[in-house]
This record gives C-alpha cells, sequence and structure tokens, in this order.
C-alpha cells in the first residue's frame, strides 16, 4: 500500500489516541463550567453525527428520520426512570432494539424509493411519530417525561452535583460508536456498504447482498442513534415528543455529518466540534437579543459549506494538506500529485 | 456434466425478442467464446445468466443446481461472476479497495481477503494504480481493474463481456496471456468478444449468435468457414463472392 | 351529510391553495431536480410583505399580492444565481442542505425582526366574507384564493405548453445537454424557472394574510405539504402536484374532522407513505 496512506491514517490514529488520552483530565480542570457542558455536548453530538454516517455517509443512503430512533431510545430511558422507577440502562437497551426493529420495518419497503421520493418519506415517519407521540398516554403525551429525584450514580446514570460523570460517559458513548464505525471500516460490512452506495448492481455482480447490507446499516445505525438518545434525556431530565421526534433534531443528525464530511471516520467529530460550541456559545452570548441569531448564523453557515466544499470540513482540511504537499513536491522537483 | 447449461433461454423486452431460445453449454475448465455482430444479443444473454435480470422464459444451471431467476448476487456467490462491456468501477472507492471488495466473497476475515486482493492486482498488473480513486483511471486500466476485481472473487466460471474492447495490439496480447494464465488455474471462462484475432486463438468452441438466434456451435476452425456465419458478419453479397470465388479454383 | 360536504369544500379550498404553493415546487423539482427546502419560507417572507404593507400603508393583499409574486421571483433568481447554482453537478443532497440553511437563515431572520408572535391582518377588502350555498358556508377570501390558484396554475401549464419559453423549459428539463447544444441558455431557464417558481408562491404567500396568521414558523408545514404533493403527484408533473394537492387537503380535512385535529397530518403524510410505496414514482410520474 501507498505509505504516505499509511501515515495520514496513523496520524488520525494518533491524534484520536492523544484527544482521548487527555480527555479524562478535563474534569480536574474544568469542574462545572459551561465549558464543560459544551465538551459533552460535542461528544454526544458526534456520536449521533457518527451513527447518521453509517447508514447516511457510508451507505448513501439519506435518512432524515434519525429523530424517531433518538426519541426512542430517549423515551426507552425516560419511561424506565419516570414511569417504572426502574433504572434507565434497561429502557436504554430495550430503546436500542425497538429503535432497530422500527428502522428495518420502516426502511425494508422504504429503500425501493429513489432519491428524493426515500429523503420525502422518511420525513414523513418523522412527523408522524410526533404526532402519535403527541397524543399517546403511556409515553406522556404532549407533556412528555419529567424526571423525580433519584439516587445518583451510573447505576442510574445520574448527577446532580458534578458534570464529571456525564463526561464520562459520553465519552465511552463516543469512543464506543466510534470504535464500531472504525472496526467496520476495515471489515468485510464496511467495504461491502461503501460498495452498495457506490454501485449497487456492481456490488451485487461481486456477491454483495445490498439490501441485506443496508437493513443491517439501518439497524446499527438506528440502535445506536437511540443509545444517543438514551444519553440525552439522562442529561437532560426531560423529553417530550417536540424536543426529540422532530424534524429539526433529524435535521441535526445530517448536519453535523454532512459539515463535518460524510462517509469519513473524523467528519463527525469535526462537524460536532465547529457546529456545537458556534450553537451554544452564539446562544449565550446573544440568546436575548430576541432570539435565533445564533440559528441565522448557522443557517448561514450551512450555505456556504455545502456551496463551497460538500465534502465538509474533511474536505477543507483535505485540501489544505494537498496544497501543501503539492508546494512540497514541487520543491523536490517531483512529480504533481493531480489536480485538487 | 456442464459448468454451466443454457437452456432455451428467451428474452423480450416488450415484443422487442433479444434472445430466442438459445441453448449452449460450458464444459468445466473450458474457453468458450460467445460472439456475433452488433446487437445480437450476446451482452443479454449474459444479463440473463448473471442474474441482472431474469429471462423470460428458459432454464439456466450452474454446476447442476437451477440459477433461472436468482438475484444477480446469489448467482455470484455460486461462482459464477461476470464483468461489464462498459466498465464499472465503484467510483469513490480506490482500485485497491475495488478489488477487495471482491476479496471479500470467500475471505470474511481481513487477511485472506488481502491476501488475495495483492496477487490478484499483481496479477492484473494494477500495482501502480493501487491507492488511486477507480474513477479517475485510464479506461485500459479501469478494464484491468474489472478484471481483477472479478478474480478476486476466485470464480469457477468467469464470464468477461468484451474486455479486450478499446485495447492496444500490445495491450490484447498481454490480456490474452492474462486469460490463458486464468485458465491454467482451473477457471472455467464464457467470453463475449468482438475482435477475432484476440477469441479465435483462445476458444476452444465458439458459439455464434446472430439477432437473437444460435446461429452456429463448435470449434474455431470449423466456424470461420461456416458459411452463415460469414453470412451473418460480412453480408450476403460478400458471403457470395466468396464463395463464387472458391469455386472458381483459388482460396478467399 | 351537510358535515361532510362542509369538511369537503373546506378540504378542497385548502387543497387549492396547496397546489399554488407546490405549482412553483413543481416547476423547479421537474426543471432542476432540485428540492427547495426555503419553499415555505419564501411564502412566509411574502405573507410578513403583504401583511406590513397592509398594516403600515393599507394596501389590501389583493393588490400587494403582486408585489409579492415580484419579490420572491427577485429572492428566487437570487437563490439560484447565489446558491442553487452550484450545487447543480453536485449530489441532489447538497441542494436540499443549503436550501435547509437558507430556510434556517430566513426564517431566524423574520424571528429576530418580527418576534414570533402571530399577527393577523383585519380590515381587508375579503376580509371574513362568507356566503351560504345550501347548508354549505362557503369563505370567500378562501374561494378566491382558489380561483387565484387556477389561474397561476393554468398560465404557468398553458406557457409551459405552449410558448416558446416554455418548450425550451422542457428541452432544458429532459435533457440538459441536449438542450444547450441546440442552442438553449440553460443557464438563463433555470434562472426564469427558479424565479417563476418563486413568484408563483409570493402570489399565495401574497394573498395568504386575507385569512391566515403571519408568524415565522408558518413556512416549515408549507414546505413539507408542497413537497408531498410534488412527490405523490410525479416528477415534474403539474396535473399531478394539482391532483395531489387536492388529495391532500381533502384528507387532511377528512382526517382532522373524522378524526382528531392532530391527526391532520399524520393522514396526510400516511397518505404519502401509502400512495408511494404502491407507485415509486407517483401518480403521473416520468
Amino acid at each position: 500500500m501507498n505509505p504516505h496512506a499509511l501515515k495520514r491514517n496513523d496520524l488520525l490514529r494518533l491524534a484520536l489516541v492523544g484527544l482521548a488520552a487527555l480527555a479524562p483530565l478535563v474534569p480536574a480542570i474544568a469542574a462545572n463550567s459551561f465549558f464543560m457542558h459544551v465538551l459533552i455536548l460535542i461528544l454526544l453530538y458526534a456520536s449521533m453525527a457518527q451513527a447518521w454516517n453509517i447508514i447516511g455517509g457510508y451507505g448513501g443512503q439519506t435518512s432524515f428520520g434519525h429523530a424517531v430512533f433518538f426519541g426512542i431510545g430517549a423515551y426507552g430511558a425516560g419511561m424506565a426512570v419516570v414511569t417504572y422507577g426502574m433504572s434507565p440502562w434497561p429502557g436504554a437497551l430495550i430503546g436500542m432494539l425497538s429503535a432497530a426493529v422500527v428502522a428495518v420495518l420502516i426502511s425494508y419497503p422504504c429503500f425501493k424509493l429513489s432519491g428524493h421520493y426515500f429523503a420525502i418519506a422518511t420525513f414523513a415517519i418523522v412527523e408522524i411519530f410526533n404526532r402519535v407521540f403527541l397524543v399517546w398516554y403511556w409515553v406522556g403525551g404532549a407533556l412528555g417525561l419529567d424526571y423525580p429525584l433519584v439516587e445518583e450514580g451510573l447505576a442510574n446514570l445520574m448527577w446532580y452535583d458534578s458534570k464529571a460523570g456525564y463526561f464520562y460517559c459520553a465519552l465511552t458513548l463516543f469512543v464506543l460508536v466510534f470504535g464500531i464505525v472504525r472496526f467496520l471500516e476495515g471489515h468485510r460490512f464496511g467495504y461491502y456498504l461503501r460498495a452498495v452506495r457506490a454501485g449497487q448492481e456492481t456490488a451485487e455482480s461481486l456477491g454483495v447482498n445490498s439490501t441485506a447490507v443496508k437493513l443491517a446499516a439501518m439497524a446499527l445505525s438506528a440502535a445506536l442513534a437511540a443509545l444517543c438518545g438514551a444519553f440525552f434525556v439522562q442529561y437532560n431530565l426531560r423529553v417530550d415528543p417536540g424536543m426529540v421526534m422532530s424534524l429539526d433534531m433529524s435535521m441535526k443528525f445530517v448536519l453535523v455529518t454532512i459539515l463535518g464530511g460524510a462517509g469519513t471516520l473524523a467528519g463527525p467529530l469535526l462537524g460536532a466540534a465547529v457546529l456545537v460550541p458556534l450553537q451554544e456559545y452564539t446562544r449565550a452570548l446573544w440568546g436575548g437579543l430576541g432570539g435565533g441569531v445564533d440559528l441565522i448564523i448557522f443557517g448561514f453557515l450551512i450555505v456556504v459549506i455545502v456551496v463551497k466544499q460538500p465534502a465538509g470540513i474533511t474536505g477543507i482540511v483535505r485540501d489544505i494538506a494537498k496544497r501543501l504537499g503539492r508546494k512540497s513536491a514541487a520543491e523536490k522537483g517531483g512529480a504533481s500529485l493531480g489536480a485538487a | 456434466m456442464a459448468l454451466l447449461e443454457v437452456r432455451d433461454v428467451t428474452k423480450k423486452f416488450g415484443e422487442l425478442v433479444a434472445c430466442d431460445r438459445v441453448s449452449f453449454t460450458v464444459e468445466a475448465g473450458a474457453i468458450v467464446g460467445l460472439i456475433g455482430p452488433n446487437g445480437a444479443g450476446k451482452t443479454t444473454l449474459f444479463n440473463c445468466v448473471s442474474g441482472l435480470f431474469p429471462a423470460s422464459s428458459g432454464r439456466i444451471f450452474f454446476d447442476g443446481s437451477e440459477i433461472t431467476g436468482l438475484p444477480s448476487y446469489r448467482i455470484a456467490r455460486m461462482g459464477a461472476v461476470r464483468t461489464f462491456q462498459v466498465v464499472r468501477p465503484l467510483k469513490d472507492m480506490t482500485v485497491y479497495d475495488n478489488v477487495m471488495v471482491g476479496a471479500f466473497m470467500h475471505g470474511a476475515g481481513g487477511t485472506q481477503a488481502r491476501e488475495t486482493a495483492g496477487l490478484c492486482i499483481e496479477m492484473c498488473g494494477l500495482a501502480a494504480f493501487a491507492d488511486r480513486p477507480a474513477g479517475d483511471l485510464p479506461i485500459g486500466v479501469k478494464k484491468r481493474l474489472e478484471l481483477a476485481r472479478a478474480l478476486a472473487t476466485k470464480p469457477r466460471l468467469l464470464m468477461l463481456d468484451e474486455v479486450m474492447a478499446g485495447l492496444t495490439s500490445t495491450e490484447v496480447k498481454t490480456a490474452l496471456e492474462l486469460i490463458r494464465t486464468i485458465r491454467k488455474s482451473g477457471v472455467t471462462l464464457l467470453i463475449v468478444e468482438h475482435i477475432m484475432e484476440a477469441i479465435m486463438p483462445i476458444a476452444d468452441r465458439v458459439v455464434v449468435l446472430d439477432g437473437g438466434v444460435k446461429l452456429a456451435e463448435g470449434p474455431p476452425g470449423e466456424i470461420i468457414h461456416d458459411e452463415r456465419v460469414i453470412t451473418a458478419y460480412l453480408g450476403e453479397k460478400f458471403s457470395r463472392r466468396m464463395q463464387a470465388r472458391k469455386e472458381g479454383g483459388t482460396d478467399g | 351529510m351537510d358535515t361532510l360536504l362542509q369538511v369537503l369544500l373546506d378540504g378542497m379550498l385548502n387543497g387549492m391553495l396547496y397546489a399554488l404553493v407546490a405549482v412553483g415546487l413543481c416547476l423547479i423539482w421537474g426543471v432542476m431536480d432540485v428540492i427547495n427546502f426555503a419553499h415555505g419560507e419564501y411564502v412566509m417572507i411574502a405573507m410578513y410583505l403583504t401583511y406590513w404593507l397592509g398594516f403600515l400603508a393599507n394596501v389590501d393583499p389583493l393588490v400587494s399580492m403582486f408585489a409579492g409574486g415580484l419579490f420572491i421571483f427577485i429572492l428566487g433568481a437570487l437563490t439560484y444565481r447565489l446558491i442553487i447554482k452550484y450545487t447543480i453537478g453536485k449530489p441532489p443532497l447538497s441542494a436540499l442542505l443549503a436550501t435547509f440553511g437558507l430556510a434556517m437563515l430566513l426564517k431566524n431572520l423574520c424571528l429576530n425582526q418580527f418576534t414570533p408572535n402571530y399577527r393577523i391582518l383585519s380590515g381587508t377588502w375579503l376580509g371574513d366574507r362568507t356566503f351560504q350555498l345550501g347548508a354549505i358556508i362557503v369563505p370567500v377570501p378562501q374561494l378566491v384564493t382558489a380561483a387565484l390558484a387556477i389561474v397561476v396554475i393554468g398560465l404557468v401549464f398553458f406557457m409551459l405548453r405552449s410558448t416558446r419559453f416554455g418548450w425550451a423549459v422542457q428541452a432544458t428539463a429532459m435533457d440538459k445537454e441536449a438542450a444547450e447544444l441546440m442552442g438553449i441558455n440553460t443557464e438563463r431557464i433555470y434562472l426564469l424557472v427558479f424565479g417563476i417558481g418563486g413568484a408563483t408562491v409570493g402570489i399565495a404567500g401574497g394573498i395568504m394574510p386575507t385569512y391566515l396568521a403571519v408568524h415565522p414558523e408558518v413556512g416549515t408545514m408549507f414546505s413539507l405539504i408542497a413537497f408531498i404533493c410534488v412527490a405523490m403527484g410525479g416528477f415534474g408533473s403539474i396535473p399531478g402536484a394539482l391532483v395531489a394537492a387536492l388529495l391532500v387537503g381533502v384528507v387532511e380535512a377528512l382526517g382532522g374532522y373524522y378524526i382528531a385535529p392532530v391527526f391532520k397530518y399524520v393522514a396526510v403524510f400516511g397518505l404519502y407513505l401509502a400512495l408511494v410505496l404502491l407507485r415509486p414514482k407517483g401518480i403521473f410520474g416520468w
């Protein structure tokens, strides 16, 4: 294999390991500050985006329905705590399984829809779930679920005084989701998934059962999104249909990934690292100015990035690296590295 | 028992009959050529056999089991793999990754697949391009990729659809050598070809299609003298001229 | 029986409004395969325009709706020139996300400037007029809007079928490169189509304050419903979008009345899913 390619992968891996090693130090430095909150959200959004990345980025199936899976996970954990007075863990597990089942049931018929029709179908599903949860008594209807006071600790995934517990949990979630995707990237499933995106018929001529691959990717993506939802509700202490089962929530999954760079390992993290601080700090600084300023900037940023660099931040980084590489190659008098 | 048996396969597109009750067999270890003028139905036949679309009627058997109507991925997994006439590289992926997709058919573990992929890349002379995105390559390299990828699946029957088209004569010679090597490794080959100099030297048997119908079948040496074949390829007038010249005493 | 007829009438009139909003999107989607997420926000902006003209200068929406049309024509053309143009060759997701960003920008701009308060324009010429047709009450503003919809849709359809420009548009829609080879300036076609699509929505939004409240969130649902209408009707089919919009209006009204108001949209989205799974290309799609 090309030695340069290896170097790039190694650098990335080193960076991630470095981040992971530094991470436990953070609570010691930043204890209860706003900064900690932003970090937790970055890790959560990165995990959400990476979950979406499995089917949306690597798989090439643009789903706007992930809010449904996120919501199922959130309600799973929420119901366990609020309605049944248990620890959220079994609820989260049930949420993950339910989300996977719902994902497969929905996608199986929807995968035969092409392009825009598929995207619109996923919108429709979010809206339907939203309305159903609004009137469903068992899950709390429009009022949603409000958390009572429970014992602190990992068993209940609840901490009141310090955010450190949440930080470590978010970190674990992040490592888990990214680890799974990294693993799949190098194994057969990852290759088959990308092949289906690159050319479904061609992939099938090489023995790839594209339907099975897409459904499996969807199920995994949904389960991980649900897990993120479960963490969210534990951190947020309440959930209602408008909060989780909404188009806006679905778009978060899509936007963070696309802005970071879909179909890449680092994309979701880069996207979250840019968008979350933007969202939180503009809201903190300018939230009082009649609202929406952060979203105006956010919207503008999306337009600019999508138009200028569809490969997202990863693409921008790659372009810069190529330009630097070309400069050094020119200095060495070597061959050109091809057009940007 | 033949490795591949095509029995009375017909394919209609609406009213257009692309293949009309075509039957032939391919013995294990053989190289069979499928030739005929443009529009004869060769690629359509390939598509039916490989499962890209189902035949309108007729049956197809691979290694004794019926594969009629099976989806293409099942047929590929059974060992009958095809390449495409208009090459289909998986564009966003590198050459290496393309071949890996093929290699994973029999090597679910990464290491075995990597070995197979490496071998196939070497064999088809693609080592220099391994890390390039498959969409950016010259056509000759894309064709070699198509072949390497199919080889990586360790097929028992390899179906090549006009793999020589667009190659220079040097490249054709290299390709022929490669095909002979592939046959030696035990792979059976069914080759659709247009270029006579390419297929006649290596084929054990040749099946001739014209207008969806099988015209003739036999060893290359016989086929080139078959009148119906000459007429199909070169037209009636030429064929009659050739006949007249032959009867006139001198060879054509 | 009377209630049913009333519900049906209300549904159909509403459906005609949806048709008017959808026709612009249908045109844009059919010609350049772009889903404009900001379509509903165009409606919202036109609504604010005529609202303010009415509120501050006493201009009736029946007059200022043309200003709305013009304003959104320009907005649409600008959107094309500054944004959409760059997403044409790229994967379809690009245009969708870029217009989503635009929608977010426009919505929050209005939220920021005009507050989230619902605003209702009173004292318009059509006002709250109604008339009786047997036991049925026919609301005049909605009726006029429906008539307007027929006129606008008819004009667009006529333009496409019977004018040279329309033929150029159809050619560009079917095969951009071939059209260019025939000397058609496809760049200008795309620009004008986006503008015209915007204009139709501008007119729709222009007249709506007569009977609908104006607020920053009003566009979102219109976007979704427009997508549904256009997709159900079939890619590139204006009659399809019209039929689908009527269907949506009726189903929404029936669902809202006979099941529960909160289920209005469940019925509509359910209809979309059911229909599109049976006919993946929409009613009249090609």
